[in-house]
């Protein structure tokens, strides 16, 4: 696999940030040359084989490097740059952890980035003796300057607390049971697994025709020793009791209660005690597949609410959150039933788990279609108050609408008559709504207050949000069956594949004005076009079209092709027609490479502003200050400085941590 | 551009590369007489490209820069971004602070040095901090320097919990800190040695001897990149022999520092 010359730099910077120089060496050394055994890798660097080995043993702890013992006993390391990469993320997953499960949660999870990968028992000593130096760092031999202590104890977790709190985490995916496969190179899995196959079903002999037999035979086995580790709770659990477990995977209350209720934004669940222990031995760590999995969900959020509006996107995070259970992996090898396999959910749960606070009345647009409809209810229904409200909405949504919804909206109201029976909401509201009431009250729905709107307005609402994501022009969401008011999946790879395009247009919107914008989408609507072509379709002047595309092209965004016409291919050839083309993909890879560049030099400049503020750095880390506010004991003017620092460093992390967006798009999801 | 192209390709006589001549481009010339003309002499250093301008000039929240440069200021964080942020520092500050980082080494910092092969940029790393100090700027060690923050030369493994089964068998004895007792008893034992009659120093010599051909094939049957680590050892013993070690003034001060630095990553030692 080549890595670009950048992705390698923002790798090693990365390490180098996070986990120092000695290691940084060693993982920079193994990215560039491959993988190597200890000998060599002091040969290249001048290590010490001692210092090499303990550098070596951080970076397997934290899962930066893969080993592999051939049986004759040389290891191998290879370095793993997405774990490296994935070291900038762990602000995002604090964030999301600490949104949903609060700050006790995001504690845990911050100690597990800590440690790399631990064991169940040694987190839990680790919490219970505060002074225990695998927590608190430098606190041991030094206890009365111990500040990291502080932090830890403003959030102390009992042991129960955290086995509820891990296992709810587990339960998600958040951490994942590690196995020794995890610290294997995939290749060197892949081989080993081929390998024995081969012995055990072939006797080592390979010809023509097993041998694509043998690979679908590998990668079959292969899944199964993931959905294996998937299969986390047969193993782990000691004691599966009434709590979670019992009946957290669909409809549990405990998972209910805590997934809308309103307050775990902010506050901290009470963690009580369900019987459930988490077995001491098991070895965790968190799961960067399953985060970029609500990262991406949180990308599609935000992009919603770009394109269609806050209410809607509400609803398609309570849509995605829902999805997020069944999804471990953003990006899953294809399959040819992948249509049916795709997870689903069911307008009437959305409504269900929607939080009381959003309105989901509003946002719903109706223009044209609307008058008449509306005259009409009024007269069936004779419920002008419902009506009235939804016009102040409508007004209200307006603001936050773009034109392209206002294209879809007559078909979101053409369409739903296909669907009578379940849709339309205005015409037979009064007519239907005992029977439905009936057939939606569902489980333990139970003192939930009536608000504004009952709740079957609710239901239908919902469902015109999801008419309206369904139709947008990014196909947010497809429709997957009928039950329960619809149910609806999500086909994420389409998605991304709009985000990806929109990202670019506007990038090349940005590099290159209107007109280079305009010229780009054509190439990628019409494919390869002739200079000709391109200058009658795009209404522009010849020289123009030329300049225009010659500057995109020095900068690799468009490229051209030759076609001759004859054999002879010379210089000046008149027989020969050139097509411009662009390339979605090619484009990818080239904004990808310019992200890791632009992270990289983002880190870079973050190491010379902490250069430059070093006399004021050096204070605060001094280990009897460090845990006092800076204000305490700084004058006015190192305060000053110690600001304008703080400021710059946090622009340039959350810039990091913007580009990081991009590469997500364009990478992971 | 290869190496013949460069000063010597560019003559008359070679012929070389096409194009890479030394001669002056009279294109640009014009293009620079024009240039001053229309700015009367003054040329901005980054001048702000004529896109942008085109592209942006409705908005009016674009602040010049000072330098003229065409800086977009990005959008303000959201509070989401800002607790991004904290949480990804307090993390890192967890980190540095922990066991498992190391400091640089790196000589100089501020001015570094252009490098060109594997040999000079393994030459910028692993200095000796004391060797290498500034006398002007840093070299007095004041009172207050005791405060200052740990540095690891190597990452601190003792009193962590690892689980030994996930990693390669050839790290184990690091995990458990065995290399630090070896050097840890090699110290003890020259400290007793010291104290020891001939006779019995002798003898222990014998098993040592002994004991170092034991260990020796066994280090050649196994890992080579053992081999190193033996000849340290075996020249510290030298030096021990030579002269007790008694009048090194510089390992006077030094060998302290080394010692704790050797004991925390290492062993199992808890001072």
């Amino acid at each position: 696999m080549s890595r670009s010359q950048y992705a390698v730099e923002l790798c090693a910077l990365l390490v180098d940030e996070t986990y120092g120089e000695l290691t940084s060496r060693i993982f920079t050394t193994l990215l560039r040359k491959g993988r190597l055994p200890i000998a060599t890798i002091s040969k290249h660097t001048r290590l010490t084989p001692r210092a090499l080995r303990h550098g070596l043993a951080v970076l397997i702890q934290q899962n930066l490097v893969y080993h592999h013992t051939v049986p004759k006993g040389l290891t191998h390391y290879e370095a793993n740059d997405d774990a490296a990469y994935n070291l900038t993320r762990s602000g995002k997953i604090m964030e999301i952890v600490e949104s949903r499960y609060g700050p006790r949660a995001r504690d845990v999870v911050q100690n597990l980035f800590l440690h790399g990968h631990i064991k169940v028992s040694d987190l839990a000593d680790a919490y219970k003796s505060p002074q225990q130096p695998a927590v608190n760092g430098k606190a041991n031999g030094h206890p009365a300057v111990n500040g990291v202590n502080g932090h830890a104890n403003a959030n102390v977790v009992s042991e129960v607390q955290l086995d509820v709190i891990l296992v709810e985490l587990l339960e998600l995916g958040l951490i994942e049971p590690v196995v020794e496969r995890m610290f294997r190179s995939p290749a060197d899995t892949r081989l080993e697994v081929e390998n024995r196959i081969l012995r055990d079903e072939y006797n080592g002999e390979v010809k023509g025709k097993t041998k694509e037999l043998l690979q679908g035979k590998s990668k079959e086995k292969l899944e199964e020793m993931e959905a294996e580790n998937r299969e986390w709770k047969s193993k782990v659990l000691k004691r599966p009791l009434n709590g979670v477990l019992a009946n957290g995977v669909n409809g549990s209350s405990k998972r209910r209660r805590l997934s809308h209720s309103g307050a775990s934004i902010n506050g901290d669940h009470a963690y009580e005690d369900d019987g459930t222990r988490l077995d001491p031995n098991l070895v965790i760590r968190i799961n960067h597949e399953k985060c970029a999995v609500l990262l991406r969900n949180f990308q599609l959020v935000e992009a919603v609410k770009d394109r269609i509006g806050e209410t809607t996107s509400q609803v398609y995070a309570e849509l995605l959150k829902r999805l997020e259970k069944k999804i471990t992996k953003c990006q899953t090898p294809k399959t040819e039933d992948d249509d049916q396999d795709r997870p689903s959910v069911m307008t009437k749960d959305i409504a269900a788990w929607l939080p009381k606070s959003v309105n989901v009345a509003l946002g719903i647009g109706k223009t044209a279609v609307d008058a008449p409809r509306a005259g009409n209810i009024g007269e069936m229904t004779g419920s002008p108050p419902f009506n009235r409200k939804r016009k102040a909405d409508d007004l209200e949504a307006k603001a936050d609408r773009n034109g392209s919804d206002d294209e879809d909206r007559p078909v979101v109201n053409g369409n739903g008559t296909t669907h009578d029976e379940e849709d339309d909401p205005f015409l037979d509201d009064t007519a239907v709504k005992p029977t439905k009431r009936q057939k939606v009250t569902f489980v333990d729905n139970v003192q939930r207050p009536e608000g504004f709107h009952t709740k079957d307005d609710r239901i239908l609402q919902v469902k015109d949000h999801l008419f309206l994501l369904e139709h947008d022009k990014y196909g947010f969401v497809t429709k997957a069956g009928m039950n329960g008011h619809g149910e609806w999946s999500v086909d994420f790879e389409n998605i991304i594949k709009h985000l990806r395009e929109a990202e670019i247009d506007k990038l090349v919107l940005e590099m290159f004005g209107p007109t280079g914008h305009r010229l780009v989408r054509m190439l990628r609507k019409m494919g390869k076009l002739d200079e000709k072509v391109l200058k009658d379709t795009a209404l522009m002047k010849q020289k123009d079209v030329r300049t225009k595309l010659a500057e995109l092209q020095l900068s690799g965004w468009v490229d051209i092709q030759e076609v001759p016409k004859d054999g002879t291919r010379g210089a000046n050839n008149a027989r020969v027609i050139f097509l411009w083309f662009f390339d979605n993909e090619r484009c990818s890879t080239l904004v990808l490479d310019h992200t890791y560049k632009a992270m990289s030099r983002l880190l870079e400049r973050l190491g010379v502003e902490r250069l430059r503020a070093k006399s004021v750095l050096e204070l605060t880390q001094r280990r009897d200050m460090r845990d006092k506010p800076p204000d305490e004991y700084l004058t006015q003017t190192q305060m000053n400085e110690l600001n304008a620092f703080r400021d710059r460093e946090e622009m340039l992390l959350g810039q990091l941590n913007r580009l990081d967006e991009i590469v997500g798009i364009f990478r992971d999801y | 551009m290869s190496f013949r192209g460069g000063r010597g390709g560019g003559g008359p006589g070679r012929g070389g590369l096409k194009g890479a001549t030394w001669t002056q481009d009279e294109d640009l010339e014009i293009i620079a007489r024009k240039m001053k003309q229309i700015n009367k002499g003054k040329t901005s250093i980054f001048p702000v490209s004529d896109i942008h301008t085109q592209h942006k000039r409705g908005s009016n929240n674009i602040q010049e820069h000072p330098t003229g440069a065409n800086v977009k200021r990005p959008k303000p964080m959201t509070a989401r971004e800002r607790r991004q942020v904290r949480h990804f520092k307090a993390l890192q500050e967890l980190t540095h602070r922990g066991p498992l980082y190391t400091q640089s080494t790196k000589r100089n910092v501020e001015n570094p040095v252009k490098t060109f092969s594997e040999e000079q940029f393994n030459m910028q790393y692993g200095t000796d901090r004391k060797a290498n100090m500034d006398p002007f700027t840093e070299g007095v060690e004041t009172y207050s320097d005791r405060h200052a923050p740990p540095k690891n030369v190597i990452p601190r493994l003792s009193g962590r919990p690892f689980n030994k089964e996930l990693f390669p068998e050839e790290l184990w004895s690091t995990l458990e800190g065995d290399e630090g007792n070896q050097g840890r008893r090699h110290l003890n034992y020259a400290i007793n040695r010291k104290f020891m009659d001939p006779a019995a120093r002798m003898r222990a010599q014998r098993a040592r001897l002994d004991r170092m051909e034991a260990n020796g094939g066994d280090d050649i049957e196994g890992l080579d990149e053992d081999m190193p680590e033996i000849e340290e050892e075996m020249d510290d013993e030298y030096d021990d022999d030579e002269m007790g070690d008694d009048y090194n003034a510089e390992q006077y001060f030094d060998n302290g520092d080394d010692m704790d630095d050797d004991g925390d990553g290492g062993g199992a030692d808890d001072y």
